[in-house]
């Protein structure tokens, strides 16, 4: 009887332990298939290419769906390489710009992808009933509002020149590196022949956003398993040559799984900033892993501290006072360990329109003091610093914060809330200072955040003419070299008025393993890598 | 208000007679003119007896002291300010300088972990106080009265127990649009009754048969002078009982949301925000000092506090014999 008893044990623990080893070969198909495996932190909702609710959506999507061109960073220049494009002309009048469509660039079900495909997806962002969060792209069209939505039945600035060839047309003259940046490399192409009789505006609940199988990109969809995976598949006929690798699945994985992952070398690549990177904490420990590369480098997004401009006693000099008094050498060099840069503005450091001879404002507390006595600050008032829960980093720095400012006589009560509440009181202007953080563009235009009553000029409420007036000027300018001497300036003013203090422009804190090479990341979005590149090597 | 009790048939604080086995300490007033003379050992003087052989329990109340005496004494005990920032050792390992180490923002752990004492013990003490006020009224009304107003606040205990605590918290955060320390104990206040209130109401609808309490009604004595006076101080002991473990939770609660950082607001350290710093795995394999100390502290105050309720309610359950 007990022997009995015993083989049962023996065997339902072969068979627990059999389950918990098992599910790591769903992942490798039949032995001889080359396969990645890519991580990253939340499910994406949906796989709607012009509507999916987040940068996970996005880093989806982008196996799937190409946009016109592929944007890249090469020192501090932004180059634009072909993806479902494969030529591309800007007119004199930097109005005009003329696309070809690769000759073989076809979708999953062996259709060509046309003209006819971009016009359809440009009827559709732009479609007032449309749910879509991608208005940026065809935001600078003729016959288009600010916001990318037309007058039902009034003309776009948009004409076909043949099956695979069509010229837009923008509202103003523009500099030619936005428009491509927007237009080209951020509007995924759909296909009219599968999407074409579905009314616009049911089209973000279609079934076909949970199941996206005509794609036009380097990899085809397999399946979804919610909060799982999502499986792709090689897509032989890819235009610009078929992918080495035959069969890729994007994990969700918590950030210490994922880590685990890597070191047992079960995760090839972590999807990116924001979405599925390496925790600063474990940043020493992964350089240590031998078979893979941690990768870091520099981007766009950066965090900072906003100050309510509705509060008269947060004048110029007590913003330059928290600017000098917040000790940001210290955040970037322990907090950060050295995995990030200082800049005082909004304009990338790594971006072609930074303007180098802006200085950050030196960590100098006695300097803060004497601003703030000069400027007569209430030693009793206590300022409101909200922070966001989340970011751990951003979390910590508060700390550092409220320490710094303290220590130069600015009480400070740090409130934690949830991002939405977080949003929501700085909406309402219940706040004295806080923390957010923006993921800053490779075109210097950001009016939308500091032009009077733009759409996101709710973080502060800031209302600087000289500042306004600067990007008015650099909107209507395309001459990229006018256009230069425009933001230049406006970065000097920025640095004076200190709507924000900036904090710190974040690394990307990646990993690739060693088997995996030309892995090439571009800026789209959220820096994301250019999937159809990939190789790897078999384990 | 008792005008009309006799000095004998007021309830004698100390010196009641244990009636064995009727579950109750009672006088013995029906029949007789005089009470029984009480014998030298009374009710409380038993039960702590009683609750000192309960080495556990003895053992779990002196570390409770201690640990109520270091957050009393923190700022005398913590080597520095839990809030200063040594820029030159983020997540230090232990040094004569930083005997616990340093966190994340460089701060000492050991003077955290001291001052933090002060909101775990603090939110469980004024939650649980705040409910047991508000649990035993109720509670003692719906049992004394009955009927309709028994039915209508049992029913109202039944909803209000139905209201996941965590979700509440969560959504008055969002509402007022600031998490602190009093935003949680508001709401662990005003959720944890019911639990209490049932345990009176039990007590008191017994109670109230009872001839000690018929014979006080039937002397004059107001609803309030029967309930307050002869029926709570014999439904006090579970209540008791039900604190201790009362605050055990709340503990447990306030460092769940702290660790969240929705509970205690930073810089104030508490076990729950401190334990913030460990979210990765490298923290987990090779920076002990950052979680171990903090998680211990929550172990321990937990694990005591529920030690001295056994003790508490073995010590203070008169059908168990000596």
């Amino acid at each position: 009887m007990s022997r009995v008893r015993a083989r049962v044990t023996i065997a339902v623990t072969a068979l627990l332990i059999a389950g918990l080893v098992l599910p790591a070969g769903v992942w490798g198909g039949p032995r001889s298939e080359l396969v990645v495996v890519s991580g990253m932190w939340s499910p994406p909702n949906n796989f709607s290419p012009f509507n999916t609710d987040s940068a996970y959506g996005y880093y989806a999507v982008r196996f799937m769906f190409l946009p016109l061109v592929e944007s890249r960073l090469e020192e501090n220049q932004l180059k634009f390489y072909p993806a479902l494009a494969s030529k591309w002309e800007v007119g004199a009048d930097f109005q005009t710009f003329t696309f070809t469509i690769h000759p073989r660039a076809a979708w999953h079900d062996g259709r060509p992808v046309t003209a006819d495909d971009v016009l359809f997806t440009v009827m559709t962002i732009s479609d007032p009933r449309a749910e879509t969060n991608r208005g940026n792209a065809v935001a600078l069209l003729a016959g288009l509002d600010a916001r990318g939505k037309r007058t039902p039945g009034a003309p776009i600035g948009f004409r076909i020149l043949g099956p695979k060839q069509f010229e837009v047309k923008t509202r103003t003259p523009v500099d030619p590196q936005a428009f491509l940046y927007e237009f080209g490399s951020n509007m995924y192409i759909i296909p009219r022949h599968v999407l074409g009789d579905v009314p616009p505006d049911q089209l973000s609940r279609h079934p076909f956003m949970q199941n996206p199988t005509v794609g036009n990109g380097p990899y085809k969809f397999v399946q979804y398993k919610t909060d799982q995976y999502v499986e792709l598949l090689v897509n032989e006929h890819y235009h610009l040559g078929a992918p080495k690798l035959r069969r890729l699945f994007v994990r969700i994985i918590p950030p210490t799984v994922m880590m685990a992952q890597i070191e047992r070398g079960d995760m090839d690549l972590t999807a990116g900033a924001g979405i599925g990177s390496i925790l600063i904490d474990d940043w020493d420990r992964v350089k240590t892993i031998p078979h893979v590369r941690a990768l870091s480098f520099p981007l766009p997004g950066y965090q900072f501290v906003v100050f309510n401009f509705q509060r008269p006693y947060l004048e110029k000099r007590v913003r330059r006072a928290v600017a000098h008094a917040i000790n940001r050498p210290l955040i970037i060099n322990q907090l950060l360990r050295g995995e990030a840069a200082l800049a005082e503005g909004p304009i990338p450091p790594t971006m072609p329109y930074y303007n180098k001879d802006v200085k950050p404002w030196a960590y100098d507390p006695a300097r803060a003091r004497s601003l703030l006595q000069e400027a007569g600050w209430d030693a009793g008032r206590t300022l409101l610093l909200r922070v966001p829960t989340g970011n751990i980093i951003r979390e910590r720095s508060a700390d550092i914060i409220r320490e710094n400012l303290v220590a130069v006589g600015i009480r400070v009560e740090i409130q934690k809330t949830d991002f939405p509440t977080h949003l929501a009181a700085i909406r309402a202007g219940n706040y004295d200072l806080a923390l957010v953080g923006w993921s800053g563009s490779p075109d210097p235009d950001v009016s939308s955040q500091f032009r009077t009553g733009a759409v996101y000029n709710w973080l502060g409420a800031m209302s600087i003419p000289l500042m306004d007036q600067l990007l008015d000027e650099g909107k209507a300018t395309p001459d990229p070299a006018k256009r230069r001497q425009i933001y230049n300036r406006f970065q000097e003013v920025f640095a004076d008025e200190l709507p924000y203090v900036v904090l710190y422009y974040e690394n990307a804190r990646n990993v690739i393993a060693r088997r995996m090479s030309n892995v090439l990341h571009d800026v789209s979005g959220f820096y994301q890598f250019q999937t159809y590149s990939w190789v790897a090597a078999p384990q | 208000m008792n005008e009309g009790l006799s000095p004998q048939v007021r309830y004698p604080r100390g010196g009641t007679t244990l009636a064995a086995g009727s579950g109750h300490r009672a006088t013995s007033i029906a029949g007789s003119a005089a009470p029984v003379p009480s014998p030298a050992v009374s009710y409380w003087t038993l039960s702590l007896r009683r609750f000192l052989r309960h080495r556990v329990a003895v053992a779990g109340l002196v570390i409770l002291v201690l640990l109520t005496a270091m957050a009393v004494a923190a700022p005398l005990l913590a080597p520095a300010s839990p809030t200063a920032i040594d820029a030159t050792a983020f997540q230090a390992p232990p040094s004569p300088l930083h005997p616990l180490g340093t966190d994340s923002v460089g701060r000492d752990v050991l003077s955290r972990l001291i001052f933090a004492a002060r909101v775990s013990l603090t939110v469980g003490l004024l939650a649980v106080g705040m409910y047991v006020v508000i649990g035993t009224a109720v509670g003692a009304v719906a049992g004394y009265y009955g009927g309709t107003v028994d039915l209508a606040l049992s029913r109202l205990m039944d909803v209000v127990l139905s209201f996941p605590p965590l979700v509440i918290i969560l959504f008055a955060v969002s509402v007022f649009g600031r998490p602190s320390l009093w935003n949680v104990i508001l709401v662990l206040g005003l959720l944890g009754w019911p639990a209490v209130a049932r345990l009176v109401r039990g007590q008191i609808l017994t109670l109230r048969q009872q001839e000690f309490a018929l014979a006080a009604h039937a002397m004059g004595a107001s609803d309030a002078a029967v309930v307050l006076r002869h029926l709570l101080p014999n439904a006090m002991a579970p209540v008791l009982v039900a604190a201790t473990f009362g605050t055990a939770n709340a503990i447990l609660v306030e460092a769940a949301l702290s660790f969240l950082g929705l509970g205690v607001q930073p810089p104030t350290p508490s076990w729950g925000n401190m334990l913030t710093d460990a979210q990765s795995l490298t923290v987990l394999e090779r920076m002990p000092w950052l979680w171990v100390p903090p998680g211990f502290m929550i172990l321990i105050s937990v694990l005591t506090i529920n030690f001295v309720g056994d003790g508490l309610r073995d010590a203070l359950d008169p059908s168990l014999k000596l």
